[in-house]
């Protein structure tokens, strides 16, 4: 797995903005928390962005280097690139609470 | 939410973390969130910055091998078929098995266009979503109704493919014909296992065991042509057979032991694994599937042993196409991805050597360029993905196998030396081992050279579709290769024309829409120190007439080249320099205009030399 793109959907009234959240998931290949917090972040995706989200995800495994270019120095992490603020989620995104806030959703 | 099963229970009370190694752990990690993550069980992998490398944690580690223990990769499944789809899921190549009884056809169809009539919409929408997620999706199977009304199941396997660019392409995957085994399922049931004719009439290898796992009934199939390396027969015990090693070794039986152990007992509906037998040419594949007949498998266990080895084999190859392209993408040097290329090939289909060797422009010498051993692989690993420094071996472009692969512009192999014929006429010095596969390598229908792996094993005979992936390998290549020439030559002429610019010119420029310099280098015009922000007709000492001046500036608004447009620039000391200017527009991306570049020269010694010429010829008397 390097790559998982979802494009723009329809817009969505449960996010605080109408600016798509760009994010990026960083995981070691199908290792457990890697994959729990594929599932989690779906789950999320699913229930509020509606679509509205571009999300990249990135195998270590494959490309360690990328990731420590990007400051990623444990997996999973899950980091928000757009909008402004920038957050680093670090964990299977179990937390979803936690994970909406950092993504400025609750 | 889910959230991870027994994290807390192992927190509180699984075994504690080792005290050593969790603190080696947290010596690389800084964050206070990463070490929080790390304490709470959920991080796998940590990236050392050291080395560059993902280190797995103890939990990931054996979590991932277990995985790959039981989830075979999707090329080692069997298959009956191949297809391919484009972006948009629209098959483009389907080859094997039939998917659908269309009359029509599939191509330009989605999978869902088909009419299978077995799945629901929610089964569509998963599988919709796993596309959408470029997921590998396996096993999928689906019913469709013959020309003739009978019903015929597949089951349906694929994967996302990617250009070098990461770019999706669409989806590829194989297709197993799984009608009999759908049908024994459907009547054993009813024919109370007794009925040899039934069982006889299958092409499957089918036994069926009872509660203990004993084989009460064997069909013709599973006699004749079932998993000759077991040999075990009606009455013999199955499981105990497997258990204790004789029907597969290592983990193999261990696992189809438990696995078939499982069906038997009633804790699972069915049972499937793949088991490797042999070595090299004479390796197989055998997919064991065990069903449960009746409920719990009251009524017994069907077993089928399905020998998927040709299939294995090509998906195999394909699979190494995929491997091929991304260490092609991985790398913009020629020798390090022609380096990685033969150490992925080489290591994939266990060759002992390989190498490439590219054909000179005029198509009389093959020169080996870069070459790779499983021993020196072995004897050191990193020096394995380098390229290599050896002197190159030369040969002519006709001569040997690499030769007559460049003739035929096909692959060509050799078996086994020892008994082909043309060895001793067609092999080459390239060949000194028992067998050899060689493939042109080519871009644009030209063939720029020849991959030659060889081995001291038998080679097995590689069918239609390996050569299919055979080729596809070599047209990757040969693309990469012509790329990055196409890329040399680019990079080149700029160079060139940069020098021959520099040679050129006194003094570049450029300037926005407005035709104010908003960049220039060295010179520049005399007595002129602060150009940026100014039009050329800006500059307080520049002499031009007034029509010139107009003249020049419609040009610049129609937005033409111009070339040699003369100036004079007065300098401090009073005395005059004369400048050519060129220059020509320019546009970005989206071809809005953006202003002008160009160069200036300063001709002032031409010009007072013509001047001067120009006067003695005036003073010289003329002619007669």
């Amino acid at each position: 797995m390097s790559k998982v793109t979802r494009k723009s959907g329809p817009d969505s009234a449960a996010t605080k903005t109408s600016i798509p959240l760009v994010m990026c998931l960083y995981v070691a290949g199908q290792a457990p928390n890697s994959q729990l917090a594929i599932t989690n972040l779906a789950a999320i995706c699913s229930e509020f962005l509606h679509g509205r989200f571009t999300l990249e995800i990135v195998d270590v495994l494959e490309t360690p280097l990328r990731a420590l270019a990007d400051g990623i120095v444990v997996t999973p992490s899950l980091t928000k690139n757009e909008p402004a603020p920038t957050a680093r989620i670090v964990g299977n995104l179990s937390d979803k609470k936690s994970v909406l806030h950092a993504l400025g959703i609750a | 939410m889910r959230s991870k099963p027994g994290t807390n229970d192992k927190a509180n009370n699984g075994p504690a973390p080792k005290p050593a190694f969790e603190a080696k752990i947290l010596r690389l990690v800084r964050g206070a969130k990463e070490r929080r993550a790390v304490q709470r069980g959920e991080v796998d992998a940590i990236i050392d910055p050291a080395s560059g490398h993902a280190i797995l944690l103890p939990d990931a580690q054996t979590a991932l091998l277990a995985l790959k223990r039981r989830f075979r990769s999707l090329v080692e499944l069997s298959s009956d078929g191949y297809w391919e789809q484009d972006e948009d899921y629209r098959f483009v190549m389907v080859d094997g098995v039939p998917i659908s009884a269309a009359a029509d056809g599939v191509h330009g169809k989605t999978l869902r266009d088909l009419g299978f009539d077995n799945l629901s919409a929610a089964d569509w929408q998963t599988h919709a979503t796993q596309l959408q997620w470029r997921a590998v999706f396996r096993d999928l199977e689906l019913r469709y109704i013959d020309s003739d009304g009978t019903a015929r199941f597949i089951s349906i396997s694929g994967e996302p493919t990617f250009d070098a660019g990461e770019r999706f392409l669409g989806y590829r995957g194989i297709t197993r014909d799984i009608t009999q085994r759908k049908q024994f399922e459907r009547l054993a049931p009813r024919s109370s296992l007794d009925n040899p004719l039934l069982l006889d009439a299958l092409a499957l290898p089918v036994c069926v065991l009872d509660s203990h796992g004993t084989i009460i009934t064997v069909n013709r199939a599973w006699q004749t042509q079932g998993d000759n390396d077991v040999g075990l027969r009606a009455g013999d015990r199955y499981l105990a057979s497997y258990a204790r090693g004789s029907g597969a070794p290592g983990m193999d039986g261990s696992i189809i032991a438990a696995g078939v152990a499982q069906v038997v007992a009633g804790e699972r509906a069915q049972f499937r694994y793949e088991v490797k037998r042999g070595e090299h040419a004479e390796t197989r594949w055998i997919m064991v599937t065990a069903t449960a007949l009746g409920q719990a498998g009251a009524v017994g266990v069907m077993l089928t042993h399905e020998d998927g080895s040709a299939a294995k084999y090509a998906a195999l190859w394909q699979a190494l196409e995929s491997l091929v392209a991304r260490t092609l993408a991985a790398t913009d040097e020629v020798a390090r991805a022609l380096q990685a290329t033969l150490c992925t090939i080489g290591q994939a289909q266990a060759w002992e050597s390989g190498q490439f060797l590219a054909l000179d422009a005029a198509g009389a010498t093959l020169r080996q360029v870069s070459r790779w051993s499983s021993t020196s692989a072995k004897r050191a690993p990193a020096e394995a993905n380098s390229p290599t420094t050896s002197p190159a071996t030369i040969s002519r472009a006709d001569a040997g196998l690499a030769g007559r692969v460049c003739l035929t512009g096909q692959p060509l192999w050799i078996r086994d030396a020892r008994c082909d014929e043309r060895t001793h006429s067609a092999l080459p010095h390239e060949c000194d081992m028992r067998s050899a596969l060689a493939w042109p390598v080519i871009a644009d229908d030209v063939t720029l050279g020849v991959l030659l792996f060889a081995s001291r094993d038998t080679l097995r005979e590689p069918d239609e579709q390996v050569l299919r992936s055979v080729r596809n390998i070599g047209h990757l290549l040969g693309h990469y290769l012509r790329r990055r020439a196409a890329d040399a030559v680019v990079r080149h002429d700029e160079s060139r024309f940069r020098r021959l610019t520099e040679l050129g010119s006194d003094w570049c420029w450029e300037t926005d829409a407005q035709f104010r310099f908003t960049r220039t280098s060295l010179a520049g015009i005399a007595g002129v120190t602060d150009i940026l922000g100014k039009s050329l007709w800006d500059l307080p000492h520049l002499i031009v007439s007034e029509e010139e001046w107009e003249r020049f500036r419609t040009e610049l608004a129609a937005q033409w080249s111009f070339c040699d447009f003369a100036c004079q620039a007065r300098r401090a000391d009073g005395q005059l320099v004369s400048y050519l200017i060129s220059g020509e527009p320019t546009y970005d991306d989206h071809d809005v205009f953006s202003g002008f570049h160009g160069v200036g020269l300063d001709i002032t010694r031409r010009a007072a030399a013509c001047a001067a010429i120009a006067g003695d010829d005036a003073r010289s008397p003329g002619p007669g």
